[in-house]
């Protein structure tokens, strides 16, 4: 990311058009239709780099010949913790490289399928006129290369991808990544640009299974994927690997969607996309949008100022993909409060228009009984405990990061902590009842009301001992691993309870 | 393919059926011992082409043959290098192979000596063709290999090996008279004789011009579009050039039986 910022400056200096603002909507980024071509003047390599960053903006104001080597690989890469799939690639990673080339340029492309691989691939650019789009110059048996040569003749950003038979599952199996090819007067100034690639995976186990996955032709010929991520696998935009950024800055965002089945339907969670190149083409067809539709083998562009700092994070607003098969990442933003925009939770208070809790009273009655069952006696970690951790570990990354996030430390007002949580460490049966039935109305975490609402996630006994000795003893906690026969004891207590609950109901109506 | 075996049944009446059948039997017990040891019976079929001819799909009739029960090993092509110097790494000629041939072989006679009985990869069509001369046979057409070989591994089958070989998932036994043969198809592709018979190009698009009957990608002339294996294993076979040597390709035999 340092270089790209040191090849910003650079970029700025040579007079690259730094507007203050953006251009209005009627502005076209001025694709100009010649009938003869740009003199071609020497000959580069071609600038390309891997997710989720973006080559600098071209400087150059004249076209030349850009070598392009591309080479397939096909290896075992991880698509979620625990979860390996065999990827075909363009370079190491489904995406592939991001290629950026000037608009007039013609780019002189090797094709390389490695000795190592097993099936026959080919390149197909969406950004080059003529036939296959390259697929049958291209089309290449393992241990062999072909080089072709293309005119960028249109501005735009476009997908590449294989297109060797069967082409859906070359591209189901990771084969695809973007290609700006960038207008002769550049593109308008912004302070950092990314690139997001949505793609499915058809595994023939259901989402989060563990161990070796392989590629399921039914559920692809249904469209029915297991998996819909941006970049390639779950969490690819997550933790660690958020997009960062300082609020103030705009950004440019390159989206694509190398699907094979399914619409994307980006928007990033509180905010507004200032301006929209729609599908990729080089015009700002609309400004301020909400949630801009990147078609399967198509691409958008959207410019928009981070203006409030805090974590944001961005789906495929189809939400079950975004909840249940991983099309979600985040940007973090860094700065001052902006409370003129935006000012946070203002006051929070009780509300109880006198609804009929009968869950409560369920719980209420499970408590003595609970203090009645022998508490488990604390003992050193053990060889199983670590299992349970690290099988926790993965169950928390699956289904608690989204509110609780990948830190413990949950959302300001919006969803509890768990590090240092004194709700969470206080009693391992009251978080065991919690995963179990789920939890709604006020509670107070660490000196601060939560009125949320959690789901019951309909966990097993093993997930839910899992994940809780997992959060017990990490984010700062440090408590004693729970055990599935813990759980057991719980559910079988609650349902016990549940039942005694609804007799007595019974009898009063009696 | 059941299904074209089933129709000239119910034609037939059931004492003409058992007449057949009986008859088919002797034949199968006479060619099953001209098979030799290595080899296995594949008897009389058809093969349903997996792309459409511009008449429409039409059933191949396949002669009996013996088989190779699996891939040939580097130790059977050592032997055969030895009592045919002009195939050896050092002096085969340009024309017949590119320069990976036996990329593996440490020198014209010195294979790697953990893989004496694992498939011989690195073989170009013109080597595997004169192999299959020598032992009396012949490379196997798209027809016969298809039809023995050309079965796919149940979608939901795990793959447990790790691997990147697509190979489980795109060859097994296909003709169901074969269920119980001791055909082992190991994780290389293999040479067919016309492989480069029908086309799957490297695009999609229409047809190409005067190449009418070759055929694309797209899967609007496949018999069968959802059956992936298929398509992988024409469009692995479209890509090849005779004098290709690959790391993930080697080859059987088959003998016609006399």
């Amino acid at each position: 990311m340092k270089h790209f910022v040191l090849f910003a400056a650079a970029a700025l200096g040579f007079g690259v058009t730094a507007q203050a603002g953006y251009p209005d909507a009627s502005t076209s980024l001025g694709t100009t239709r010649t009938a003869g071509y740009e003199e071609i003047r020497g000959e580069e390599r071609a600038v390309v780099t891997s997710a989720p960053y973006v080559p600098p903006p071209i400087t150059r104001r004249h076209a030349t010949k850009v070598l392009l080597d591309v080479e397939v690989k096909e290896h075992t890469k991880l698509l979620a913790d625990g979860v390996n799939y065999t990827y075909w690639t363009f370079g190491d990673d489904a995406p592939g490289q991001f290629i950026r080339v000037r608009e007039g340029d013609l780019v002189q492309t090797k094709f390389s399928n490695h000795p190592d691989n097993t099936v026959a691939h080919n390149i197909d650019f969406h950004s080059a006129t003529g036939p296959g789009g390259g697929g049958e110059a291209s089309f290449v048996a393992p241990g062999h290369s072909a080089t072709f040569t293309w005119r960028a003749m249109r501005a735009g950003l476009y997908l590449y991808h294989c297109v060797a038979a069967p082409a859906g599952m070359h591209l189901a199996n990771g084969m695809y990544g973007l290609i700006l090819v960038e207008p002769k007067q550049g593109m308008p100034k912004v302070d950092k640009e990314f690139f997001i690639v949505q793609g499915e995976f058809y595994t023939n186990g259901a989402y989060g299974e563990r161990g070796n996955q392989q590629f399921d032709m039914s559920k692809a010929v249904r469209e029915q994927p297991e998996y819909v991520v941006f970049n390639g696998r779950v969490g690819a935009l997550m933790g660690d690997n958020a997009l960062r950024m300082k609020a103030g800055e705009s950004v440019r965002l390159y989206l694509g969607n190398a699907g094979p089945a399914l619409l994307s339907s980006f928007h990033i969670v509180g905010e507004i996309f200032d301006d929209v190149y729609g599908e990729g083409g080089t015009k700002v067809n609309q400004q301020n949008v909400q949630t801009t539709v990147v078609p399967v083998g198509g691409s958008a562009m959207v410019d928009l100022v981070m203006d409030v700092p805090g974590a944001y994070q961005f789906v495929d607003h189809s939400m079950f993909r975004a909840f249940n098969k991983g099309a979600m990442g985040a940007i973090e933003v860094e700065g001052a409060a902006r409370p003129e925009i935006f000012s946070g939770r203002q006051a929070e208070e009780i509300f109880n228009p006198g609804t009929r809790l009968q869950r409560v009273a369920a719980v209420t009655t499970s408590a003595p009984a609970a203090q009645a069952a022998p508490q488990a006696a604390p003992q050193a970690a053990s060889p199983a405990d670590s299992a349970l951790t690290e099988h926790g570990k993965e169950v928390y990354a699956k289904i608690c990061t989204t509110c609780h996030q990948p830190d413990g430390r949950g959302m300001t007002g919006v969803f509890p902590p768990l590090a240092q949580s004194d709700f969470l460490m206080h009693d391992s049966e009251r978080a065991i009842r919690v995963l179990l039935e789920g939890l709604q109305g006020p509670i107070t975490v660490n000196g601060q009301t939560f009125n949320g609402v959690m789901p019951n996630f309909s966990l097993s006994d093993k997930e839910i001992a899992s994940v809780l000795s997992y959060v017990r003893s990490n984010f700062g906690n440090a408590g004693t691993p729970v055990t599935p026969a813990d759980v057991q004891r719980v559910r079988t207590l609650l349902v016990k309870a549940d039942s005694g609950a609804k007799d007595r109901t019974a009898s009063d109506k009696r | 393919m059941r299904h074209l075996i089933a129709i000239p049944a119910l034609l037939l009446g059931a004492t003409a059926l058992a007449a057949e059948a009986t008859a088919a039997n002797h034949a199968a017990r006479a060619c099953t011992s001209a098979c030799r040891t290595h080899e296995v019976f594949v008897p009389a079929g058809v093969y349903v082409p997996f792309f459409k001819s511009g008449t429409g799909t039409r059933a191949v009739p396949v002669e009996p043959i013996c088989l190779n029960a699996s891939a040939v090993t580097h130790e059977e092509f050592l032997g055969f290098v030895r009592d045919h110097p002009d195939w050896r790494k050092s002096r085969i000629k340009k024309l017949y192979a590119e320069s990976s041939y036996l990329a593996d072989w440490q020198d014209d006679l010195t294979p790697r000596p953990e893989v004496l009985s694992e498939p011989v990869t690195f073989v170009s069509w013109f080597a595997a063709g004169a192999y299959c001369e020598a032992s009396g046979g012949r490379l196997p057409t798209v027809a016969e290999w298809e039809r023995f070989a050309g079965g796919n591994a149940p979608a939901s089958k795990p793959d447990t090996s790790g691997g990147n070989a697509p190979f489980a998932f795109a060859m097994g036994r296909s003709a169901p008279e074969l269920a119980s043969t001791p055909l082992t198809f190991p994780g290389v592709w293999e040479w067919t004789a016309n492989f480069n018979s029908a086309m799957v190009s490297g695009r999609i698009g229409t047809s190409e011009g005067a190449n009418s009957s070759q055929f694309c990608g797209d899967g609007i002339r496949a018999v069968d579009p959802s059956n992936y294996g298929a398509f992988l294993r024409y469009s692995f076979r479209s890509s090849l050039r005779a004098n290709f040597a690959l790391k993930n390709l080697g080859f059987r035999c088959v003998r016609e039986v006399s």
